[in-house]
């Protein structure tokens, strides 16, 4: 499996960082909604930028643009999907949003597995972000010939 | 055909074919299965292209594995119907697992069982934006619908679940990294439907 362009989230001002989450998977989960894979890169479809709006204290997650490909040529957007709203909030969402951070420490050719120096990490409950926090990444120890299955290894 | 009925074993050559007589047929119900399911004419020509035609050693081979696999299953025939039997019963047991629906939901998860206008009314989500359509469950009113429209047997109660994280979940039994909530269609304790309205 290659590794999958990640979601985009604006954050703090209007930077745009990596998201590595998917946190509209629930919606179209429940409602039988799937988009076309254009590349092994992008399984899932689909391209969603997120943004976290502070409104009264409160800060909650929202969906405010989407390029999802209904066939292999065809691009859709978030008023296709969502009819009269330019923006989503994602109250279906609960759980943790992972937003990578400086330099990339290891590479994995999969999903959401490669490594960066910080993970943004920021929880949500029904959409409210009620906690975040920052993690430091070590760089991962490099495995040794022993730990790789038999049937994998280079040399038998 | 009296003459087969009234037929008993009298030396132990008759015996021994009163034995194997069992295991004759087995084996010729396994050699009918193998011959059944052969290489067809299209992969025996990818072989040939590929270069692994079969060559007379190989048939030669072959014919002696063939020939000892038989003299295995008339000998050792009990313990082959044995091996048959339960490997029959693995196999339906994989094809259940197989067909299982896969929901997150299990009973361990069930909470209490609600009423849909009960569950709508505590379900309206409230945004200061109004990002969000004014009806139960929000952006997820549509997969409500279609999850009650299926309700239509009597038996039929809907339960509230609650999944909390680190749940090992569905038929794999993956762990879940956040909190699950949702409600299941659920008919004589067997959860037939699910719906969630909260996870990651």
């Amino acid at each position: 499996m290659t590794a999958q362009v990640s979601e985009r989230l604006i954050y703090a001002g209007n930077k745009e960082i990596s998201l590595f989450s998917n946190p509209l998977s629930l919606f179209l989960r429940q409602t039988e909604i799937s988009f076309v894979s254009p590349h092994t890169a992008n399984w899932r479809g689909y391209v969603g930028t997120w943004k976290i709006i502070e409104t009264d204290g409160v800060e909650r997650l929202y969906l405010v643009k989407l390029a999802a490909h209904k066939s292999y040529e065809e691009i859709i957007g978030l008023s296709d999907v969502f009819p009269g709203f330019d923006k989503v909030f994602a109250h279906w969402f609960t759980g943790q949003l992972r937003c990578p951070q400086g330099a990339q420490l290891e590479y994995v050719h999969m999903g959401y597995g490669s490594t960066y120096e910080y993970d943004l990490l920021m929880d949500f409950k029904r959409g409210v972000l009620v906690n975040k926090h920052a993690r430091h990444n070590e760089v991962p120890p490099k495995k040794e010939e022993k730990d790789i299955p038999s049937f994998l290894r280079r040399s038998q | 055909m009296d003459a087969l009925l009234s037929w008993k074993p009298q030396t132990w050559v008759d015996y021994v074919l009163l034995y194997i007589a069992p295991g004759f047929g087995m084996a010729m119900y396994l050699l009918a299965k193998a011959i059944r399911e052969r290489p067809s004419e299209f992969a025996r020509g990818l072989l040939n292209v590929l270069g692994k035609k079969l060559t007379l050693v190989d048939r030669i081979k072959d014919g002696a594995v063939y020939c000892f696999a038989l003299a295995c299953v008339l000998l050792g025939w009990p313990g082959f119907m044995i091996w048959y039997f339960m490997n029959k019963k693995a196999e339906v047991a994989r094809q259940e697992f197989q067909d299982r629906p896969e929901f997150d939901c299990a009973p361990e998860y069930l909470v209490a069982a609600v009423n849909p206008v009960d569950a709508e009314i505590t379900s309206y989500v409230i945004d200061p934006l109004g990002k969000v359509p004014a009806l139960p469950f929000g952006h997820l009113n549509k997969a409500w619908g279609n999850f009650l429209a299926n309700m239509l047997d009597e038996q039929d109660e809907l339960w509230s679940f609650y999944i909390p994280m680190g749940s090992k979940v569905g038929k794999y039994q993956r762990m879940c990294r956040a909190e699950i909530r949702g409600y299941a269609q659920v008919r004589d304790g067997k959860i037939l439907a699910e719906f969630m309205t909260e996870s990651d």
